[in-house]
């Protein structure tokens, strides 16, 4: 007896819990909901607003000239067209001139933007910009020659402080200062003392790697 | 800095860092209220216009002017004239309030749900948005009307007309709570309004299925076998609900359901119509009989519960989140509506709007108090008696020559409280709209019948036990 009477209170019980844990819940999740009233919209109106991209957002690639001077900086290594996984880079080097290329053709339909190609880059001439409107209406116009792809002086004057990377002047500068081991590096390589800092926190001096 | 200045002068060609300016919280929301307000004011004038129009101003100037027009003109005539003009009024009311109320839901919604999901929202057209469902409403007139082949013409077109229709009617009993019986909108109060409503309500889903079998479409065709099935589900514990609430005031009169919850939030259905301040009995030192009290608990939690499950039922009844099975985006491209283009998918939309706008007005009938303030009884009487003679003077004319002296305008509150009220149920619609996940078809029926059903039985069984016992004294 005591046993079916147990029963009954569980089986009686059950579905009142559950309906109260239930509307528990929705409420719960309509609470939730609620909260998010006074925060601001994680949405923009992409047109008219162009989003914030990072300094290493990989888009559209490019190559730089040398900020100072002017020249173009590709010095026709072909390791970019070596290390590209879907081979569209093709790099013609200049016949008779040393480290000077012709054409330089991307075909922006293969490219995966991975970025390989600009980290093996010698001289950072090869880089991803932030430019992702690329849209064309045939594919062949998604294959860019050297002159789309050249930057202009001042373009690359900003991707070079974006990125933190230091022009030949400033390496040359910085190689001719009396002591590097005591001086920190020179301005613009933001992410460069930052990967100092951090290889000296783990114990691997880089000072005299220049 | 340099580079500041350089980026800006790239943005043509390269666009690095280029910052957007972050809308602060708070100015959204006070968009909303502002959106809120003067979209609400524009229903009520528009309506209230269209109203005090024809049941005023018209028969006014007929009764005046049309003898002195028309020397031949019987004056009697004219009489007659006036009258028949003025009884035109609820239904002028009902066509200019759905078509800007339902443009003003759905900007409503739009808005309110990209608050609560963290988006911008509409905010193209007009100022902040403000247009963008009249935009809607112009393009959708100028599309195609296309019929697909294979498909039952009559009946194509006949469905959205026959969805519609039962929509507009149903707003007659609610007229009638929101023009506090007045004048020619006492002949809107139906003593069955309740029947009425429900009858009338479940006439939307024979259309619903008419459309989706007529559209000769698949998806269209389960659409509205879907809204069949789960309309006869959750009507039956929608109704359960209020018969509660019939049992609770004695009527099915939708003005007498409202009358007697004036007098306070308390007194509201949703609070136990006033027997909460039987919990007194509770007390220690209170001599009264402590069964009383647990009876006035009980029977307030029960009213609470009818009001959920009202929502609930009325929800799927409207066929809305987390209830639209039959217009089911992931699954059935857009249910009963896919093949519908231009007016007629526009009729389909107008009505779904206004059937969520009725049900919040009988929602608000049955539970909050109808068009009565959250104040006491007294104080309302004296607002009531402040607003029901009163002459409007204005700047130049003064009062018109004594057209706008002595005026009853107690319908201007009770209304805009009625409005402000289903509006406010209506948020209530698009948060839960904002929250919960659509239930799969053998769910909703699993829900409909076998928990929501015997649970509103069993409801009103102790409603009734309740009402008899706190009504009597005895059990």
């Amino acid at each position: 007896m005591p046993n079916t009477l147990e029963k009954l209170v569980e089986n009686t019980a059950k579905p009142i819990t559950k309906t109260l844990d239930g509307l528990y819940n929705i409420f719960l999740g309509m609470f939730t909901v609620v909260k998010h009233v006074s925060r601001d919209p994680i949405t923009t109106s992409y047109p008219e607003k162009m989003p914030e991209l990072y300094a290493r957002t990989r888009h559209r690639l490019a190559l730089n000239v040398d900020p100072d001077t002017g020249e173009h900086l590709c010095i026709a290594c072909k390791q970019c067209e070596r290390v590209c996984p879907d081979a569209c880079i093709s790099v013609i080097a200049h016949p008779t001139v040393k480290a000077k290329s012709t054409q330089f053709y991307i075909d922006h339909g293969l490219c995966m933007f991975c970025g390989l190609c600009t980290e093996v880059c010698p001289t950072d001439c090869i880089i991803n910009t932030v430019d992702f409107e690329m849209s064309s209406e045939t594919r062949e116009e998604l294959v860019y020659d050297i002159k789309k792809l050249t930057l202009t002086q001042e373009q690359s004057r900003s991707y070079f402080e974006m990125k933190g990377y230091q022009t030949k002047k400033q390496k040359e500068a910085l190689k001719a200062s009396a002591d590097p081991s005591k001086k920190a590096p020179a301005e613009g390589g933001i992410s460069r003392k930052a990967v100092t800092a951090a290889l000296k926190i783990l114990g691997i001096d880089t000072s005299n790697a220049g | 800095m340099a580079s500041k200045s350089l980026n800006t002068d790239l943005l043509n060609t390269f666009h690095p860092r280029a910052s957007f300016a972050q809308r602060s919280a708070l100015s959204q929301g006070f968009k909303f209220f502002i959106l809120a307000a003067v979209w609400t004011s524009i229903v009520f004038g528009v309506a209230a216009g269209g109203a005090v129009t024809f049941a005023w101003f018209l028969p006014l100037v007929i009764k005046d002017f049309l003898p002195d027009l028309l020397p031949n003109l019987d004056p009697e005539m004219a009489l007659d004239i006036a009258e028949m003009v003025a009884y035109l009024a609820p239904t002028v009311t009902i066509a200019t309030i759905i078509p800007v109320n339902a443009l003003f839901m759905v900007l409503c919604e739009r808005k309110f749900l990209s608050l609560l999901t963290v988006r911008i929202g509409p905010d193209k057209v007009g100022p902040n948005g403000f247009l963008q469902t009249l935009a809607d409403a112009l393009k959708l007139l100028f599309k195609e009307d296309i019929t697909p082949s294979g498909a039952d013409a009559l009946l194509f077109t006949l469905a959205p007309a026959l969805f519609f229709a039962p929509a507009m009617v149903v707003f007659l009993p609610l007229l009638s709570v929101a023009s506090n019986n007045i004048g020619i909108f006492a002949s809107t109060n139906i003593d069955i309004g309740l029947i009425f409503i429900i009858g009338l309500v479940s006439l939307g889903t024979m259309s619903l299925v008419m459309g989706g079998w007529a559209s000769n479409n698949k998806y269209s065709l389960i659409g509205g076998m879907r809204a069949s099935a789960q309309a006869i589900s959750y009507e039956i514990p929608m109704v359960l609900a209020m018969i509660g609430i019939v049992l609770m005031s004695g009527s099915i009169n939708l003005i007498e359901i409202s009358n007697r919850q004036e007098g306070g939030i308390l007194n509201w259905n949703i609070m136990g119509n006033g027997a909460l301040s039987l919990i007194t009995n509770l007390l220690p030192n209170h001599h009264g009989n402590a069964l009383t009290g647990f009876v006035a608990v009980l029977f307030t939690t029960l009213c609470f519960a009818l009001f959920l499950i009202f929502v609930t039922a009325s929800t799927a009844e409207v066929n809305r989140i987390p209830f639209d099975l039959p217009e089911a985006e992931s699954e059935l491209v857009s249910g009963y509506n896919t093949e519908y283009t231009g007016m007629k998918f526009a009729l389909f939309f107008l009505a779904e709007y206004t059937n969520l706008f009725i049900a919040s007005g009988v929602a608000v009938v049955l539970f909050l108090g109808g068009s009565h303030l959250p104040i006491s009884s007294i104080a309302e009487a004296e607002l009531y008696k402040a607003l029901s003679n009163t002459t409007i003077n204005l700047p130049f004319v003064g009062s018109l020559f004594g057209i706008l002296e002595n005026l009853n305008l107690v319908w201007v509150l009770t209304s805009l409280v009625f409005l402000v009220k289903i509006y406010l149920m209506f948020l209530l619609a698009i948060w839960i709209r904002a929250t919960l996940p659509r239930l799969r078809q053998d769910q909703l029926m699993e829900f409909g019948w076998k928990y929501l059903i015997p649970l509103t039985l069993g409801i009103i069984f102790l409603v009734a036990l309740s009402v008899e016992y706190l009504r009597s004294g005895v059990l």
